[in-house]
């Protein structure tokens, strides 16, 4: 006898966010190809509303109880916290796109291709079955491809996309090796059962009688997700696809497909490896030291903004990995506090991030040029969107009374607590390198143009309501950094 | 020994195998063919087979960049069929959830379809 009560089932508020983004990115879809001319303005309009609904859906579950749908999504504390983070950053970079359509023209397909990026950005945090977290993987990355390509007459955009997609590629196929790895020892796609196997029986053996496998499929899959986080050796194609790609769809990437990943990769190794595989750990915190130092250090030279915070991005992504290390067995009571750490710096980031790159676009679209010059007196002419940019920079450097610091120093103290105190002095002492290039465009903010007056500098209604968003979100959690960590804890 | 054997047993098979499965092909086309058959070339027997149509041009066309839009429609919806052929043989097992989620995967491809028909994807000019 066919039935609907699947339909009727409470476990469909679990895929609340999922649904409404998916919905809203078919009706943007139709109304683009529907209405032409003008009424293509409101593409980001509904796109924006459908995000908005879709954050206050998961804001207002934030606390339910965990429940599965099928045994593959699950909205668990891990899902709702990126959830939440995944959902603010969109809403980020679609107004940074509305803002971005009024200067250049861009294929209208990108606000639904955003919209579908994050449909898979939330089924990577919120799947619970290796199948699932694959699926999601790909519907984030065929869409940033073409997002990243997407502007099909620029060289340069093209080139990055093509950088991207192959390399994208790799990391697919490298991850799914590893993952076959796991579900070859395993028998099981499903991580909760995985870890249930893992926790209350004797699954954990079979990850110790096979080491040299564990070992191998650890490798494959963090140099997969290592390719996607760009972190050092697989940040090749970072500069390239950032600086060729449109500023939004940059923005994005190193924001909404790192925090995805950063979801990602903490699903697994909390699931799969914290428990019989953490012998391995010392290759993530070699990982996180390397992508530090190399990250910091290749950004000092550089004149292209936009290449400069794309390798400042790789720096940020090895702070943000430094938590991982810790992740093991003996630490479980610090699980909690570890999350904690990851979930506030990727929030901070997202608004640093996103910020600095909106305004090194207005400024590269008035000056015609994104190098560190093009900046010079930026403060006569526009003292509000050179101060927030200061405020973005400092955070990213991680001065204190911004999000930054609270972020950088909760990693440290989590170091300290947990015996990798190097890791911890490695991330202080690379901070204190990264002041040299975030200070030196600090200072042609503030340097008076000496030559020729330079263009002026507008930003649009949304780049304002941006930039103000941005501004307050480093400086609130900079100063009252309870408001965040308060519903973490909360959650965790 | 014998129990150094029996560990490798299965794989000596697949060896065995690899061997047999090399062997066979290559022995009964370069080594017993040539042996046994008459060798009698024609203009006629040298031909490209093509179905019985007389060959014509070269093998190496250049095709137009274009179809590889039209490649791409014909695969959606070749993995449609693929996909719809199980849901159909299965249909009474399924249920009608099954038929709402296929009514739904439907309805996305024709918006898909719908998205190549006014972006101008379907027509073919110079």
């Amino acid at each position: 006898m066919p039935n609907l009560d699947v339909l009727h089932q409470p476990y469909w508020s679990t895929m609340g966010p999922i649904l409404i983004l998916s919905v809203t990115a078919f009706v943007v879809m139709v109304l683009e190809f529907s209405v032409s001319g003008r009424g293509k303005r409101w593409l980001h309009g509904v796109a924006l509303f459908g995000t908005a609904a879709a954050l206050a859906d998961a804001i207002l579950h934030l606390y339910a109880k965990p429940q599965a749908v099928l045994a593959t999504l699950q909205n668990d504390i891990l899902a709702n916290l990126f959830t939440v983070i995944l959902l603010c950053t969109t809403f980020l970079v679609l107004l940074f796109a509305w803002d971005y359509t009024q200067r250049v023209p861009l294929a209208p397909e990108h606000t639904y291709l955003i919209l579908f990026a994050v449909v898979g950005a939330l089924t990577m945090v919120s799947a619970v079955d290796m199948v699932a977290l694959y699926v999601g993987l790909e519907v984030l990355s065929v869409s940033s491809y073409v997002l990243a390509g997407l502007r099909t007459r620029k060289l340069s955009s093209v080139e990055g996309g093509i950088k991207y997609l192959v390399m994208g590629g790799v990391s697919s196929a490298l991850l799914l090796y590893g993952l076959s790895f796991v579900y070859g020892l395993s028998g099981t796609t499903n991580l909760g059962e995985l870890f249930a196997n893992q926790t209350f029986t004797a699954g954990a053996a079979i990850f110790q009688q096979y080491p040299a496998i564990t070992a191998l499929a650890f490798v494959l899959i963090l140099a997969g997700l290592g390719i996607k986080l760009s972190l050092v050796p697989f940040h090749m194609w970072t500069p390239d696809t950032y600086a060729g790609a449109p500023s939004p769809v940059s923005a994005m990437l190193s924001t909404l497909a790192k925090t995805a990943a950063f979801g990602m990769l903490l699903r697994i190794v909390l699931y799969v490896f914290a428990v019989s595989g953490d012998n391995l750990f010392y290759l993530i915190s070699l990982l996180a030291a390397v992508t530090m130092v190399v990250g910091n250090l290749i950004a000092l030279p550089q004149q292209d903004m936009k290449r400069l915070l794309a390798y400042s991005s790789v720096a940020q992504a090895g702070y943000v990995l430094v938590p991982f290390t810790m992740l093991t067995n003996a630490t479980v009571v610090d699980w909690g506090s570890l999350v904690d750490s990851i979930g506030f710096y990727l929030l901070a980031y997202t608004f640093m991030t996103v910020g600095a790159f909106a305004i090194v676009h207005v400024v590269q679209d008035a000056r015609g040029s994104r190098t560190a010059d093009a900046l010079t007196g930026l403060y006569q002419q526009s003292p509000w969107l050179a101060g927030s940019l200061t405020v973005f920079l400092l955070g990213l450097a991680g001065m204190p009374l911004t999000a930054g610091f609270i972020g950088k120093f909760y990693i440290f103290a989590d170091t300290l607590h947990l015996h990798h105190a190097w890791l911890g002095v490695l991330l202080f002492l690379t901070s204190v390198v990264s002041f040299y290039y975030y200070f030196g465009l600090i200072r042609k903010l503030y340097q008076p143009s000496i030559s020729v007056q330079p263009a002026r500098v507008q930003p649009t209604a949304a780049m304002s309501a941006l930039v103000g968003l941005c501004v307050l979100g480093t400086i609130v959690l900079g100063i009252v950094p309870a408001s965040w960590l308060h519903v973490l804890a909360a959650l965790t | 020994m014998a129990h150094l054997f029996q560990a490798w047993n299965n794989e000596l098979f697949l060896v065995i195998f690899l061997i047999l499965g090399i062997l066979l092909p290559v022995g009964a086309l370069w080594v017993l063919g040539p042996m046994l058959r008459p060798a009698r070339p024609n203009d006629a027997k040298r031909t490209t087979y093509e179905s019985g149509v007389q060959p014509f041009g070269d093998a190496h066309v250049r095709y137009h960049a274009r179809y590889y839009l039209f490649a791409l429609l014909f695969v959606v919806f070749d993995v449609e069929t693929l996909f719809l052929y199980p849901w159909a043989a299965s249909f009474h097992q399924l249920g009608r959830f099954a038929f709402v989620e296929m009514i739904i995967f439907l309805f996305l491809l024709v918006i898909g379809l719908v998205y190549a028909w006014r972006k101008k994807v379907l027509e073919w000019n110079e």
